[in-house]
Parts: structure tokens; C-alpha cells; sequence
């Protein structure tokens, strides 16, 4: 087991106002497995991707990573989520200031890893998903798949334990969709990952060992 | 992401200082007016601190390398530049009577007009004996005057007005020829020029002295000296550092605050351009500073950034504005020699250091913003 939600509720507001955008949700994710959460827009997907990357402190319930429960109010909460968290976001959110490379080997840095040694690692993932031509690139000069495979490249090049991908296919045409989502999955698995991909679209169920659906804060199927 | 061997603190600040310095320059005309404006203000800063060391230096350069152990003048006289003093005639021999002297100058100081061309100018007459202490220190063209009708200029006094060595000029009636140009002798703005003694006694109307310059023998006393000639009648003696002292007391009362107010007001600039620069800067980035906090930067390093940009900013404005002060610096003592700046490598420091601190005090509005930058921000389309 590598990463488990036990009983989550997120309400926003109080009183009368308030809005409760996931309820009761519990969900384990394995190494190596791949974890479809389909739900249309508003059913309280991204506050569950939140809760579950230590973003988002739940109003109810636990989150453990192992056996460590994630609490975001911790002091070492940002790094555990350097050195065991991947996010692909749906708008990329490369920085723009920065080269691919540079990018690529952000969370490295972060963590404390030399230039040199970032700088190779980076590389080398960013080789594997076809990018080995655009390091020196800035993201505006990138196609929106490119972007996504930088993407996917910062997320995977500390090695998380777990992958959490919001949307990852929604800003792509539908072959660079795939691609990404390919290769996301793929190297997933190959690195025994624990992967969350949170989508609206039922056609990348193929890519997934498990769906899950949520409507209006309530899981169905986990 | 396990912590691996080659892991190094430093790396995550270094991390920082690049993206600072990324997120300044990434829109490269901005960051040429951000650090014009940072560089102006500390031109400004530069430059005014540098006329008032100017002011400080040249307003005791006379006394400074005048080549007297002691000054001997008239009886409630304290300073050079502002008292007209008058030493009584029967002392002046006692003077070199008194033990432990072995050496006087007398000199005659007026507040006098010079007129060329029909364009008074106030400057201040130093008489003195040729080849004795109290004539200028540094000739830049020319020669020290020797006979009667001969005169030395301030070099920035003459430069401004067009006046050279070999032409003529009027000194309280007297017709006289510029045979020299004085360096370093431009009191803030009181301009040297010096003439024999028995030329100045002539524009006096009176065969007064005003200052005696005493050397002694080497090692003796002052203190016992100056007591000796303390008891002389209608004099009293003070060492060439007290009296350039109480010279620059009065200059400053002056100069000072102006200058300090102008620097104080261009401190202030400066803050709001950093100011508004770094929030600006920051702003502008809250997704990449969501972005960071998401994927696990610590706040340490966000702070960094924010730090960084400072640092970035004071750097670039200040070498520039540094650069700059250097130009005007040597526009005025080509154009206008009247006034001077005197940027000293420890001027430059503390400026720099003044200037990083009132900087460092602009990050407080984007550390809080910092603080405030929410993560889940990543996650809106």
C-alpha cells in the first residue's frame, strides 16, 4: 500500500453557506497501479487530488502515505511532498522563466540535489520522452503535448512514490492526449508508481487497472 | 525521492537566487527601466554623499597641508575661513622668541572681490611669503607667485571663468598677472587665491598680519609651547586641526542639512522604486510561486526569491548608478568645476550597504504576499 485516504470530508464555508465538495471518500492506491477518477466537472475531483497530495488539509478524515498520515499543517509536509509526490497539472504550470532543463530539474534542486547531478537526471528523462532536442527551450516556444511531456518529466525526475495527474489529456488534442497519457502510464508502472489520473474522459479508462467514479463528493466503485 | 549523498542545503537558496534574478529579467525592457530608476536614485544618493565628503575635504585642505605645528592668531579668532583677524604688531616678533620655534609664517587673509571683465567674484586672499609655509600646495599650471603684481587662482575659479595663466585680473583695485593655477583649492565653494604678503598688506591698506604659522623643533611640546604664547598679549594659539575643525563646524551648518534632506528624499525614491519593482516582480509570479509550493519548495525558499530579487536589483542599480555618478562626477570638473563630488570606495560601501538595507525592508510587502500564495492555485484552468 502506498497511499490511503480514510474517510475525507471537505466542506468550504459554514453555516448555511456551506458546501461540502467531497464526503466520506475512501481510496487506496498501490505501487505500480494506475487509478482512473472520472467525474464530471464540480463532483469534487480536484479537492480530492488536493487532500491527497497534502495541498488541502481535510475538514474530516486521514490521509496516510505509508503509514505516515499526511497532515499539511506539519513543518515537513513540503518536503514529503518533494520527495514523494508528483503532480501533471491540466495547464502544464511549467515556469516560464525557465529553460526545460531547468524546469525538468526544479523539484531536484529543491530537494538539495547538486547542479550537476539535477541537470543529468533531468536530462536523461527528458531524453526518454523525446524532449533531448529542447532543453534550452522556454515553454512559449513549446507545442501544448510538449508542454505536457515537460510536465510529466518534472513530475516523474525525483522518483515520487506517488503520481497524482489532474486533467493531464484536457489542454491536448486527442493524439497528443493519448501520447501523454501513454507515456504517463507507462512509465508509471514501470517505476512502480502509485498513479491517480482525475479525468472527465471515459476514453482514457484503457490506460487505467481501476476506474473510480465520484458525482457530487460521494465515491462510487473504490 | 530518497535523499541522496550528493544532496547540498545550499542548493535549494541557489535555486532561489536564480529564479530571482529569472523572474526580474524575464521581460527585458522592464528590467532595463527597473534598474534605470534603482540606478538613479542611487546616483543621486552617490553623488550628494559625495559633495558633502567633497565639502568636509576641501573645506580644511588649506589647513590640512599648511606646514605649521601651531596657529597663532588674533585673541577670540577660532577659525580661518569666516574671522578677520589681525595679530598686534608688537608680537609678532615675540613669536619667534618663544622657545622650542623654529620657523614663522605670517600670512594675511581678506575677503576680497575679483573682478575680470567686469564680473565681480568673491575670493579669499591668502598673503603670504614666497618660499615660506602658507602659499598653495599644489600648482596645476604655472608657477607660485613671486613678485608683487603676481596672483595664483583657484584652477576651478579660473576654468569656470575663462581666465588662464599669463592674463590679468583685478583684485580690490590691484592689477595683477595669473602666474599659476592652485589645485584642491576650492573651499566648498570659498575659492583660494594667493598673492605675496606685502600684496595683500597693500589691498589691506595696512601692514597687518593675520595668522603666524609656527613650526617647531621636532618632538617639542605644543601643548607647553602654545601655553608660552598664550600669555603674549592679544593672541592665543591653536593646533591647525582645531581650527579646520571649527572651519568645517560653520561650513556644515550650512550645507549639511540641505544635503542630507536631498539624501534622505532620494533614499526615500528609492525604497518606492524597489518597492513597487519587487511587488511587481512577485505579483506577477504568484502562479510560479503556487507552482513551488506545490510541488514542495519550502517557504525558506520562496523567501529566497523574493530576498534574491533585492539583492538583484540593488547590484544591478547600484553598479549602474554608481557608473553613472562617475560620469556626472567627471561632467562637473570638466563643465562646472565650482562644485565637486568626492565618491570614496567607503562612501560607495556604505551607500550600497544603506541602500541593500532600505531595499531589504521593500521585501516585507512580497514576503507577506508570499506567505499568503495558495497552492491550490495550480489547479485553476
Amino acid at each position: 500500500m502506498t497511499l490511503r485516504a480514510s474517510d475525507v470530508t471537505r466542506v468550504f464555508g459554514k453555516g448555511p453557506a456551506a458546501v461540502t465538495a467531497v464526503q466520506d471518500v475512501s481510496i487506496t492506491l498501490e505501487a505500480g497501479e494506475v487509478v482512473l477518477l472520472l467525474g464530471p466537472s464540480g463532483s469534487g475531483k480536484t479537492t480530492l487530488v488536493s487532500i491527497l497530495g497534502g495541498l488541502l488539509r481535510p475538514t474530516s478524515g486521514t490521509v496516510f502515505l505509508d503509514d505516515k498520515e499526511i497532515d499539511t499543517h506539519d513543518p515537513s509536509m513540503p518536503e514529503l511532498r518533494l520527495r514523494n509526490i508528483g503532480f501533471v497539472f491540466q495547464t502544464f504550470n511549467l515556469l516560464p522563466a525557465l529553460t526545460v532543463l531547468l524546469n525538468v530539474s526544479l523539484p531536484l534542486r529543491l530537494a538539495g540535489v547538486r547542479r550537476r547531478e539535477a541537470d543529468r537526471r533531468a536530462a536523461s528523462i527528458l531524453e526518454t520522452l523525446g524532449l533531448g532536442n529542447r532543453l534550452a527551450a522556454r515553454p512559449d516556444v513549446l507545442s501544448g503535448g510538449e508542454k505536457q511531456r515537460v510536465s510529466i518529466a518534472r513530475a516523474l525526475v525525483g522518483e515520487p512514490r506517488v503520481l497524482l495527474a489532474d486533467e493531464p489529456t484536457a489542454s491536448l488534442d486527442t493524439r497528443n492526449g493519448r501520447e501523454a497519457i501513454t507515456l504517463l502510464t507507462g512509465l508509471a508502472r514501470e517505476g512502480s508508481q502509485a498513479c491517480l489520473i482525475v479525468t472527465h474522459d471515459q476514453r482514457l479508462a484503457q490506460f487505467s487497472d481501476r476506474v473510480l467514479r465520484i458525482e457530487d463528493g460521494v465515491l462510487a466503485g473504490g | 525521492m530518497p535523499p541522496a549523498a550528493d544532496e547540498h542545503w545550499t542548493a535549494p537558496l541557489g535555486t532561489g537566487l536564480g529564479l530571482a534574478w529569472r523572474n526580474l529579467t524575464a521581460d527585458p525592457r522592464r528590467w532595463v527601466m527597473s534598474s534605470a530608476a534603482m540606478g538613479i536614485a542611487s546616483l543621486l544618493v552617490l553623488f550628494m554623499q559625495g559633495v558633502s565628503r567633497w565639502v568636509d575635504t576641501s573645506t580644511t585642505a588649506y589647513l590640512d597641508h599648511v606646514r605649521a605645528d601651531v596657529v597663532v592668531t588674533q585673541a577670540g579668532v577660532d577659525d580661518l575661513l569666516f574671522s578677520q583677524a589681525v595679530i598686534p604688531d608688537g608680537t609678532l616678533p615675540q613669536l619667534v622668541g618663544v622657545p622650542r620655534v623654529v620657523g614663522a609664517s605670517q600670512i594675511l587673509t581678506i575677503n576680497g572681490v575679483l573682478s575680470r571683465g567686469g564680473t565681480p567674484l568673491p575670493v579669499f586672499i591668502v598673503g603670504y611669503p614666497p618660499n615660506l609655509p602658507g602659499g598653495p600646495w599644489a600648482i596645476a599650471r604655472g608657477r607660485s607667485p613671486i613678485s608683487s603684481d603676481e596672483v595664483v587662482l583657484d584652477r576651478s575659479l579660473a576654468t569656470n571663468n575663462n581666465i588662464g595663466v599669463g592674463d590679468g585680473v583685478s583684485i580690490l583695485g590691484h592689477n595683477l598677472r595669473v602666474v599659476g593655477l592652485s589645485s584642491d583649492t576650492n573651499a566648498a565653494g570659498i575659492f583660494f587665491v594667493f598673492v605675496p604678503l606685502e600684496t595683500a598688506q597693500s589691498m589691506a591698506g595696512a601692514k597687518i598680519v593675520s595668522f603666524s604659522l609656527l613650526r617647531l623643533t621636532p618632538g617639542a611640546s605644543v601643548t607647553a609651547t602654545s601655553q608660552e604664547i598664550d600669555r603674549l598679549a592679544g593672541v592665543h594659539s591653536l593646533r591647525p586641526s582645531k581650527l579646520a575643525k571649527n572651519d568645517l563646524k560653520m561650513i556644515n551648518a550650512g550645507f549639511s542639512q540641505p544635503l542630507n534632506v536631498v539624501i534622505a528624499v532620494c533614499l526615500v525614491v528609492g525604497v518606492l522604486i524597489a518597492g513597487i519593482v519587487l511587488y511587481t516582480a512577485t505579483v506577477e509570479h504568484a502562479r510560479d510561486f503556487a507552482v513551488l509550493k506545490a510541488i514542495g519548495a519550502r517557504f525558506r525558499v520562496l523567501a529566497m526569491v523574493a530576498v534574491g530579487q533585492a539583492l538583484v536589483l540593488t547590484v544591478c542599480g547600484f553598479l549602474l548608478g554608481w557608473a553613472m555618478a562617475g560620469l556626472l562626477v567627471l561632467a562637473f570638473r570638466t563643465w562646472l568645476p565650482v562644485i565637486d563630488s568626492q565618491i570614496d570606495p567607503d562612501i560607495a560601501g556604505k551607500m550600497f550597504a544603506l541602500i541593500l538595507a532600505v531595499n531589504l525592508l521593500a521585501v516585507v510587502q512580497p514576503l507577506r504576499f508570499l506567505r499568503r500564495v495558495d497552492p491550490q492555485e495550480v489547479f485553476k484552468a
